[in-house]
C-alpha cells in the first residue's frame, strides 16, 4: 500500500451538493423518464413528456432557491472550482429550462402523429438540458467539455430520431461527424492551454495568462504564440456550435432534416449553452487575450467571424423557399448580432447578448411551434408557400406567428428590437472607430432581415390561400399549446413596449461578467 | 391623475390602442360593427384632440401638456411626450382624417374588422410620432406606423399590392434604420462629452455644440435619409406613386394626407432642430431637391391617366413646397410649410376620398373612364371643383397660404429657387383643372350614370372642403398657435 504523499482536501461537503440540486433533481427524472416509457403501453407513451414537463418544474423551484446568492455577484465555488454558480449561470439555466420545456410541450402532438411517440426522446432533451446546465456552473476545463459532450451528444442522437426518415439520418450524420471533429479541435485547444498555463481551473488560467500577456517571464520563448494556436483551435470549436462563418455549413442541412421539433430545440437551448461556453473561454478563461501587444487578439478574430455571419446568414436567407433551411440561416445571422456584443466588451453589449438570447428563446421557439402545427402527413408544412393565406385559415395562429416574425426582425415594440438596439448601441458607445463602421454593416444587414421576414408577413397575410393544400382540417394547436404561445408573443410585446424588467436579469448577467471576469481572479480554490 | 393635462396625451395614444385591442377581443364580430365600433373611438380620438387644441390654442406653450416618465432607465429612455403649436395642427389632422377615411371606406369588404383594426393602430402610432420628445419614443411610434401601413396596402390594396408594399417597406426601413444609427450616434456622442446618457430632445437640442462636429455631419444624414423617404422628396420617391396607387383609396388619403407629414414635421423638430448649422450648410442642395420635387412631381402628374397616381406625383410636387419653406430658413417660410402640411393634408386627403368615391361606383380611377359626373352628381362635382382649387392654390383656399408663404420665404433668400418653384404652382393649376375637367364634364354625359353621394359619403368630405375655405379665408387663426413653438433654430432671416 502507498503512503498518502498528498494530503487530501476535505470530502465535498453537503453545502456543495445543494448547489447542484437543480442538476441531481434533473438526472433523476431524466433517469425515470427512460424507465417509465419501458413500463407504459404504447397509447400512453406521451405521459413521459408530462413527466419531463413536471421535473423540469421542480428543477425550475430547485433552481429559484439559487437566485438569492446570487444578490453578492461574486460566485460561489463548489467541488474544489470544478463547479461555480454565478448571475450568469443561475439566468441561462432558467433559459435552457424554458427551451427544453416549450421544445417538449411543442412536441407531444407533433410525434403523435408522426407515430414517433417514445419516451427517449424526451430523456434525451432532458439529458441535453442536463449538459446544458452543467456549462453554465463549470468553472473547470474538463467538466465544462465533458458537460457540453453531454449536450451535444443528446442533440446528435435527436437529429437522427425519426429512424425511418432518410433525411433526418444523413442530416444526424453529417451533424455528427462534422460536431465531432470541431469538438475534437476545441479539445486539443483545451489541452494547449492545459499545457502553457498548467492548470485546469478557468480562474487561474485567466490569472496566468494575465501574467504572460502583460509580459511576464515564461523560461523559453512567448508563450503567448502557443496560446494564440490553443485560442483559434478552441474559438473554431465554440463557433461550430454556434453555426458562426464558416463553420456554419452543418446548420442548414441539419435544421432541414431534423424533426421540426429537434430543430426548434436546437435553435435555443444547445445555441444558448454554446453561447455560455462561448462567454465562459473567451470572457473568463481567455479574457486576457482580448487584445495584445504586437499580436492580434481574439476581438478582432471575432468581429471578423461576426461580421462575416450576418452578412452571409442574411444574404444566404434571401433566396431560400423551405422554412426550415430560411430560419437556419436566419438564426446563424442572429449568431453573428450577438457576437457583436461580445466583440463590444461593454456592459451594454452584455445585456444585449442576455437579452437577446432570451427573447430569442420565445421568438424561434414561436415560429417554429407555428410550424409544427401546419404539418400535415404528404405535406410537410415546410415551404414558405405552404403558409400562403394562413390569416384567413387560422387567424389567431398568423398573428401570433407574425408576432415572433416581426420580433426577429427587430421591428421596434417588440422585444427583439430592444436586444438589437443594445447589441448594435454597444458597438457605438464603445467608442472605437472600426466598431461603429461595424454597426453601420449590422443595420444595412437588418434591412436585408427585413425583406425576408416580410416574405412570411406576406405569405400568411397577403397571399391567397394555395389550392394544393386541400384539407382544411385544423391545426395541430393543443389548448396547453396555444396558450404557451399566447402568453410567449405577449411577452415578446411586453418586453419590446417595457422591457426594464427583462433588462434587469441581463444586466445581472452583464455583472457578472463584468465585475467578476475583469478581476480575472478569486475563483481558485476553497 | 387619469384626467390630468399630461394622461390627456397619454390617452390620445392609447385610446385608439385601447379600440384596436378591444376589436382584437370582438374579433367574431360582424364587419359593420367592427366598423361602427371603431368609428366611434376614432371620433372620441377626434374630439379628445380638438379638447386639447382649444386649449393649446388659448395658451400656446403650455407646461402642463408634458408627460416624461423613465421608460428605459438602463439607456436613459423617457417616455416623454408633449404637444405644442408644431405637433397641434397635425394631431388634429390625423384625428380628423382617420374617422373620415372610415366613413369613406364603405367599399372595402372583409370578413373581419382587421381592417379597422389597423386603422386605429395607424392613427395612434402617427399621434405618437407628433408628440414625442424623447428619440426613442419618437423611433418606436416612427415604425410602429409601418406596419399597419404594410398591412392595409398589402391586404386590401389593388392588382400589383404585393410588389409595391415590398417596395415601399424596404424603403421606409433602410432610411429609418439610418436614423437609428443615427439616434444612437447622437446618444454616445452627447453621453461621452457630458457624461449624461439621454435620448431626450431638449436636452440634445441645448447641448448639441458638446458633440463632436463629425459625428453631428453623420448623425443628420441618417436623420434626413429617413425623412426624405418618407416625405418623399427626389430622388426617393420612386416608391410612393406605386405605393399610393395601390393603396386602397382611403388609406392612400392617410398615407398622403397624414403620413407624408411625419417626414416635413420631423425635419423642422428634429433635423433642422438638433443640426440648424448643417441643415443651413447643405440648403441649396436641400433647396434644389425641393424644386425638382415640385417640378418633376408636377410634370409627372401632367402625364398621368390614372387619378391616384396623378395624386400621387402631385402630392411630391406639393410637399416639395413644404420642404423649400423649411430650407429657406425665413420666418415666412417655416410659418408657410407649417401651415401648408395641415392644408395639404386636409386637401388631398379629401380629393383621395372623393376619387375613393369613383372607385367603390365604377371600380376603377382611370381618367379615360370618367366624363360627364357633373350632370349625374351635382353635390360630388362642386366638392371636388372646389377641392382641386385648394389644391391648385387659388386664393381665398389654403393651398395659396401655404404656396405663398414658401414662395415668399423662399424668395427673400434665393429668388432662382422661388420663381422655379413658381412654375410648379402653374403646372398644378393645369393638371389639377384637367384632371376636374375630364372626370366631371365633357361630352360624354350619358356614358355615366350614378347615384350622388350619400349622407355618409357627403359627412367624409364636406368636412374638408369646408376647413379648407376656412384655412384660405382666416389663415391667421392657424398661423398664430404656429408662430410661438417655431423653433428659433429654423429660423435664420426673421421678419423685419
Amino acid at each position: 500500500m502507498l503512503p498518502l504523499l498528498v494530503e487530501l482536501p476535505p470530502l465535498p461537503t453537503l453545502r456543495d451538493t445543494a448547489f447542484i440540486m437543480p442538476e441531481i433533481i434533473l438526472t433523476l427524472f431524466a433517469g425515470a423518464a427512460l424507465v417509465l416509457d419501458v413500463a407504459l403501453p404504447r397509447s400512453k407513451k406521451h405521459l413521459t413528456a408530462y413527466f419531463s414537463l413536471i421535473g423540469l418544474a421542480f428543477v425550475a423551484i430547485a433552481l429559484a432557491q439559487q437566485v438569492a446568492m446570487t444578490a453578492s455577484l461574486l460566485p460561489i465555488s463548489a467541488f474544489y472550482g470544478m463547479l461555480f454558480i454565478d448571475g450568469l449561470s443561475v439566468v441561462f439555466r432558467f433559459v435552457f429550462i424554458v427551451a427544453a420545456a416549450f421544445s417538449i410541450l411543442y412536441s407531444i402532438k407533433y410525434l403523435e402523429f408522426e407515430r414517433e411517440q417514445r419516451g427517449e426522446y424526451y430523456a434525451l432533451i432532458l439529458f441535453s438540458t442536463l449538459g446544458m446546465m452543467f456549462v453554465a456552473t463549470s468553472g473547470d476545463l474538463i467538466a465544462l467539455f465533458v458537460s457540453f459532450e453531454l449536450m451535444s451528444l443528446s442533440v446528435y442522437v435527436l437529429v437522427g430520431y425519426f429512424k425511418r426518415d432518410k433525411r433526418s439520418n444523413e442530416a444526424a450524420m453529417k451533424y455528427f461527424l462534422t460536431g465531432i471533429f470541431s469538438s475534437a479541435l476545441m479539445l486539443y485547444g483545451l489541452s494547449l492551454v492545459y499545457g502553457v498555463t498548467g492548470h485546469t481551473n478557468l480562474g487561474l488560467i485567466s490569472e496566468t495568462i494575465a501574467g504572460y500577456v502583460q509580459g511576464g517571464t515564461a523560461e523559453s520563448g512567448d508563450p503567448r504564440l502557443l496560446l494564440m494556436v490553443a485560442l483559434v483551435l478552441v474559438a473554431a470549436g465554440l463557433l461550430f456550435k454556434i453555426a458562426a462563418v464558416p463553420f456554419h455549413m452543418w446548420a442548414p442541412d441539419a435544421y432541414e432534416g431534423a424533426p421540426t421539433t429537434v430543430t426548434a430545440f436546437m435553435s435555443v437551448g444547445p445555441k444558448a449553452g454554446a453561447y455560455v461556453l462561448l462567454a465562459r473561454m473567451l470572457l473568463f478563461a481567455l479574457a486576457p487575450m482580448r487584445e495584445m501587444e504586437n499580436l492580434p487578439g481574439w476581438a478582432a478574430l471575432l468581429a471578423v467571424v461576426a461580421v462575416l455571419t450576418m452578412t452571409v446568414g442574411n444574404l444566404a436567407a434571401v433566396t431560400q423557399d423551405n422554412v426550415k433551411r430560411l430560419l437556419a440561416y436566419s438564426s446563424i445571422a442572429h449568431a453573428g448580432y450577438i457576437l457583436l456584443g461580445i466583440v463590444s466588451g461593454t456592459d451594454m453589449g452584455y445585456q444585449g447578448v442576455a437579452f437577446h438570447i432570451m427573447t430569442y428563446t420565445l421568438m424561434n421557439t414561436g415560429v417554429f411551434a407555428i410550424i409544427i402545427a401546419l404539418h400535415r402527413q404528404g405535406v410537410i408544412g415546410e415551404n414558405l408557400n405552404d403558409l400562403n393565406g394562413l390569416f384567413s385559415r387560422a387567424p389567431s395562429a398568423a398573428v401570433l406567428m407574425l408576432i415572433f416574425i416581426l420580433g426577429l426582425a427587430g421591428i421596434p415594440s417588440t422585444a427583439g428590437f430592444v436586444g438589437k438596439f443594445f447589441l448594435f448601441g454597444s458597438l457605438i458607445q464603445s467608442g472605437k472607430p472600426w466598431l461603429t463602421y461595424i454597426a453601420i454593416i449590422a443595420v444595412l444587414n437588418a434591412v436585408v432581415a427585413f425583406y425576408y421576414y416580410a416574405r412570411f408577413a406576406r405569405a400568411m397575410f397577403l397571399n391567397a390561400p394555395s389550392e394544393n393544400i386541400a384539407d382544411a382540417s385544423p391545426l395541430l394547436l393543443a389548448p396547453s399549446v396555444r396558450i404557451t404561445l399566447t402568453l410567449s408573443a405577449i411577452a415578446v410585446l411586453f418586453f419590446g413596449i417595457y422591457p426594464q424588467p427583462l433588462i434587469n436579469v441581463a444586466d445581472i448577467v452583464a455583472q457578472s461578467i463584468t465585475t467578476v471576469y475583469a478581476q480575472s481572479s478569486g475563483i481558485a480554490l476553497r | 391623475m387619469l384626467l390630468d393635462a399630461g394622461s390627456l396625451l397619454v390617452w390620445l395614444v392609447a385610446l385608439p390602442l385601447v379600440g384596436a385591442l378591444a376589436l382584437v377581443v370582438l374579433t367574431a364580430t360582424s364587419m359593420e360593427l367592427g366598423r361602427r365600433y371603431a368609428l366611434t373611438t376614432a371620433l372620441a380620438a377626434a374630439l379628445l384632440t380638438f379638447g386639447l387644441s382649444l386649449r393649446l390654442i388659448a395658451r400656446h406653450a403650455d407646461p402642463a401638456l408634458v408627460v416624461n416618465a423613465p421608460w428605459i432607465p438602463t439607456l436613459g429612455v423617457n417616455w416623454h411626450l408633449a404637444a405644442d403649436g408644431l405637433s397641434l395642427w397635425l394631431i388634429l389632422l390625423t384625428t380628423l382624417l382617420t374617422p373620415l377615411a372610415m366613413l369613406a371606406s364603405a367599399a372595402i369588404v372583409t370578413r373581419r374588422p382587421a381592417y379597422f383594426l389597423l386603422l386605429l393602430l395607424f392613427e395612434s402610432g402617427l399621434v405618437g410620432v407628433f408628440l414625442a420628445r424623447d428619440l426613442v419614443t419618437f423611433y418606436v411610434f416612427w415604425e410602429v406606423v409601418l406596419i399597419p401601413a404594410y398591412f392595409l396596402i398589402g391586404m386590401w390594396g389593388g392588382e400589383n399590392r404585393r410588389a409595391a408594399v415590398t417596395k415601399f417597406f424596404l424603403y421606409t426601413v433602410a432610411g429609418s434604420l439610418l436614423m437609428l444609427a443615427a439616434i444612437i450616434g447622437l446618444y454616445v456622442g452627447h453621453g461621452a462629452a457630458t457624461g449624461r446618457y439621454t435620448f431626450d430632445v431638449e436636452t440634445l437640442v441645448a447641448a448639441r455644440n458638446v458633440i463632436p462636429a463629425e459625428t453631428r455631419q453623420w448623425c443628420f444624414w441618417g436623420f434626413a435619409a429617413a425623412f426624405f423617404v418618407k416625405i418623399p422628396l427626389f430622388p426617393l420617391h420612386t416608391w410612393q406613386a406605386d405605393t399610393y396607387a395601390e393603396a386602397p383609396t382611403p388609406v392612400a388619403a392617410l398615407l398622403s394626407g397624414a403620413m407624408s407629414k411625419m417626414g416635413t414635421y420631423a425635419l423642422v423638430r428634429f433635423g433642422v432642430g438638433l443640426f440648424p448649422d448643417i441643415a443651413r450648410e447643405w440648403a441649396t442642395l436641400m433647396l434644389t431637391l425641393a424644386v425638382v420635387s415640385i417640378l418633376h412631381g408636377a410634370l409627372a402628374a401632367l402625364a398621368q391617366t390614372d387619378l391616384k397616381r396623378l395624386l400621387a406625383y402631385s402630392s411630391l410636387s406639393h410637399l416639395g413646397f413644404v420642404t423649400l419653406g423649411v430650407f429657406s430658413f425665413t420666418t415666412y417660410g417655416v410659418e408657410g410649410a407649417m401651415f401648408h402640411m395641415a392644408a395639404h393634408g386636409v386637401t388631398t386627403a379629401a380629393l383621395f376620398l372623393l376619387v375613393a368615391m369613383l372607385e367603390a361606383r365604377r371600380k376603377t380611377t382611370a381618367l379615360a373612364d370618367f366624363g360627364g359626373l357633373a350632370g349625374a352628381m351635382p353635390r360630388f362635382a362642386f366638392l371636388m371643383v372646389v377641392a382641386s382649387l385648394a389644391s391648385a392654390g387659388v386664393p381665398l383656399t389654403n393651398g395659396f397660404i401655404g404656396e405663398f408663404l414658401t414662395l415668399l420665404g423662399a424668395f427673400t433668400v434665393a429668388p432662382g429657387f422661388a420663381v422655379a418653384a413658381a412654375g410648379g404652382m402653374i403646372l398644378s393649376a393645369v393638371y389639377l383643372l384637367t384632371a376636374a375637367r375630364r372626370t366631371l364634364f365633357g361630352c360624354s354625359a350619358s356614358l355615366f350614370e350614378a347615384p350622388d353621394m350619400d349622407w355618409r359619403e357627403t359627412l367624409a368630405v364636406a368636412p374638408l372642403v369646408a376647413l379648407m375655405l376656412v384655412m384660405g379665408v382666416a389663415p391667421q387663426l392657424f398661423l398664430r398657435p404656429t408662430r410661438p413653438a417655431v423653433p428659433p433654430e429654423a429660423v435664420a432671416v426673421s421678419r423685419s
